[in-house]
């Protein structure tokens, strides 16, 4: 009979966890499967006015302006005609090296293309102290390559992981800052534009309430972090450890907040993690939730 | 432990006997509405772990961008449960199980909501009667938009479950994305049951494919991630297996056995790409018990259950 209950308390936390997840998936994490990278032209600027691409990517400048614009090499190899407004002009660069390039209707008006034969994104969330987290790349290499990739947090740069290139180009691999440094991924001669990881030690808290089977738990996250995602694990022997049954964003006063339904009586835990809601920041101490 | 499952319905399976019955169109019409939608971070791996051989995952080895079939409630007004909640079956990946009877009209209204991706995207039916036009299939040249339903566009496959429907049938995405799409989990299937035929108390959805670097059902790999079915002693349940990608498994529940096709007890049976079949019991054996793929590999990798059986 517990068993039975228990059987209908993990199908009413795994609703939880697909709510959660729909959510997720309306906030609208737009990725473009076009061009590598896209630049916007304003009345007089290229924003970003630098980019990094691989070779064989390709750029896009889209003319947001009402003005009209030129996208035009500066060593006159290539160049776009008249761009008009809301038009838009793409150029494919497949050698490495650097490339500046104007506007011949406003040549104050300047931007630079470097294409690299190896790309380390850059990280978009802090990492934590002694936690993994997770480098991604992507290299105009066969397949395979190795790529070893290097820190420095001030001594210069030292191997710290090491990983091979995919079918698709793309690489990712695990490292376990302990403060913030700065990263590059190097295959062979070819070394990537160094990008930073910055490392901050958060603490998450977390308190549960129970009224019958009525169960709320905060979760506080210090030092504030507005947007950062919290995710509400529970311990369940059918699921071979925690188990997420819940995610959700801090709000401005640093909390989350999970309000669940309970047959029985769990261990519960919340994890600041990355946007993937996997890769763990900081855990809350374990609390008892749900009715005895 | 009883050894043998009492038998109700054998194999429900698709195909088992070929017909060129015309379909019947005087049941019910039922709509379904369905979108592509990102899943931006679907984890193979929710609990990080295998735990059979007592390894850590990490996230960047589980957790990966991917388009999804998401059922929606009429007109696309808001996003809805896959499966019923309750059903122990896994949420997003399978699509929306899509259920008939023999001579019902379907309308499966399909909106392309790829943000992610904004690739052109489909759904193909197997096992119902179609006209071209709701065929889902890309043919450069030849198909309609039915095939190559563009971000933001809709499109309504207008199906017939014929008697020669019945059992479990695939749908998937069919569009130029597909290879791609059904990579990342967009299929799912139709649960067609003949008229007066009664529907099981418990049905679970079992889908082998590859993913990533891992064998999954239902895009989860390993014990405790796949989906825990559960069911009482006493009541009927039913297994709709089906394969995706290029690979045959062998679907095994440990401690019951069926009857196949050819009138055989077994407790292993094959199923190859794009094929499928149900198989029904009286639950009788209560107790956890593991399901999943025998070819030894692929089990290692990720394609092994849990199913818990209680007393009533």
């Amino acid at each position: 009979m517990r068993r039975a209950a228990l059987a209908i308390a993990a199908a009413a936390l795994a609703l939880g966890a697909a709510t959660a997840s729909a959510q997720m998936a309306h906030d609208g994490h737009g990725m473009d499967s076009g061009p590598a990278a896209a630049v916007s032209m304003s009345a007089d600027a290229y924003a970003p006015a630098e980019v990094d691409v691989l070779a064989g990517d390709t750029v896009r400048w889209s003319n947001d302006s009402v003005r009209a614009h030129t996208v035009s090499a500066d060593d006159g190899t290539w160049t776009s005609a008249r761009i008009v407004s809301s038009d838009s002009y793409s150029h494919r660069f497949d050698d490495p090296g650097s490339f500046s390039y104007y506007c011949k209707l406003h040549v104050f008006m300047r931007g630079v293309v470097h294409v690299e034969r190896i790309l380390l994104d850059a990280p978009k969330e802090p990492g934590a102290p002694g936690r993994a987290y997770a480098l991604h790349g992507r290299a105009a290499l066969p397949a395979d390559s190795p790529v070893t990739i290097e820190a420095d947090a001030g001594a210069g740069f030292q191997p710290v992981a090491q990983t091979t290139v995919g079918a698709d180009g793309a690489f990712a691999a695990d490292v376990v800052p302990q403060a913030s440094a700065t990263y590059r991924a190097v295959s062979g001669s070819d070394a990537s534009a160094p990008q930073h990881l910055l490392v901050l030690d958060r603490t998450l808290a977390a308190s549960g309430r129970t009224r019958g089977h009525r169960v709320t738990v905060i979760a506080t996250v210090a030092p504030a972090s507005p947007g950062a995602t919290v995710v509400l694990q529970m311990r369940l022997k059918q699921r071979f450890g925690w188990w997420p049954v819940a995610r959700a964003k801090v709000g401005r006063d640093s909390r989350a907040t999970f309000r669940l339904r309970l047959e029985h009586r769990y261990r519960a835990r919340a994890v600041l993690t990355l946007a993937d809601g996997a890769t763990q920041l900081a855990l809350s101490r374990t609390v008892h939730v749900g009715p005895r | 432990m009883r050894r043998l499952a009492t038998i109700v319905a054998a194999v429900v399976g698709a195909g088992a006997v070929a017909s060129a019955a015309a379909p019947v169109a005087s049941g019910a019409v039922r709509q379904y509405w369905v979108a592509a939608v990102p899943a931006p971070t679907w984890n193979m791996a929710p609990n990080e772990r295998d735990a059979m051989a007592g390894t850590m995952l990490s996230p960047s080895q589980t957790v990966f961008p991917t388009v999804v079939f998401r059922r929606y409630t009429p007109h696309w007004g808001h996003p809805i449960r896959n499966v019923p909640s309750g059903s122990s079956n896994q949420d997003l990946i399978p699509g929306p199980l899509l259920r008939a009877r023999a001579g019902d009209r379907l309308y499966v209204h399909f909106k392309n909501l790829d943000t992610l991706y904004k690739r052109p995207h489909s759904m193909h039916f197997h096992g119902v009667h179609y006209k071209p036009s709701s065929d889902g299939a890309y043919l450069p040249g030849v198909s309609g938009r039915d095939a190559e339903v563009m971000p933001g566009q809709s499109w309504t496959y207008k199906l017939t479950a014929g008697h020669d429907s019945v059992g479990v049938w695939p749908y998937h995405d069919h569009s130029p994305s597909m290879e791609d799409s059904i990579a990342g989990g967009m299929y799912g299937m139709l649960s067609i049951l003949g008229r007066g035929q009664k529907r099981p108390d418990r049905e679970f959805e079992v889908v082998f494919a590859p993913m990533g670097d891992y064998q999954t059902i239902d895009g989860r790999a390993f014990v405790g991630n796949t989906p825990v079915f559960t069911s009482i002693v006493g009541q009927t349940i039913q297994w709709d297996v089906m394969a995706m990608g290029s690979e045959h498994h062998t679907f095994h529940v440990h401690g019951h056995r069926w009857v196949d096709r050819d009138g055989r007890d077994v407790d292993t049976q094959t199923v190859g790409p794009a094929e499928t079949f149900a198989i029904r019991w009286r639950e009788e054996d209560p107790g956890t018990w593991l399901y999943h793929c025998h070819v030894e590999s692929h089990m290692m990798a990720g394609m092994i259950g849990t199913y818990h059986v209680t007393r009533r």
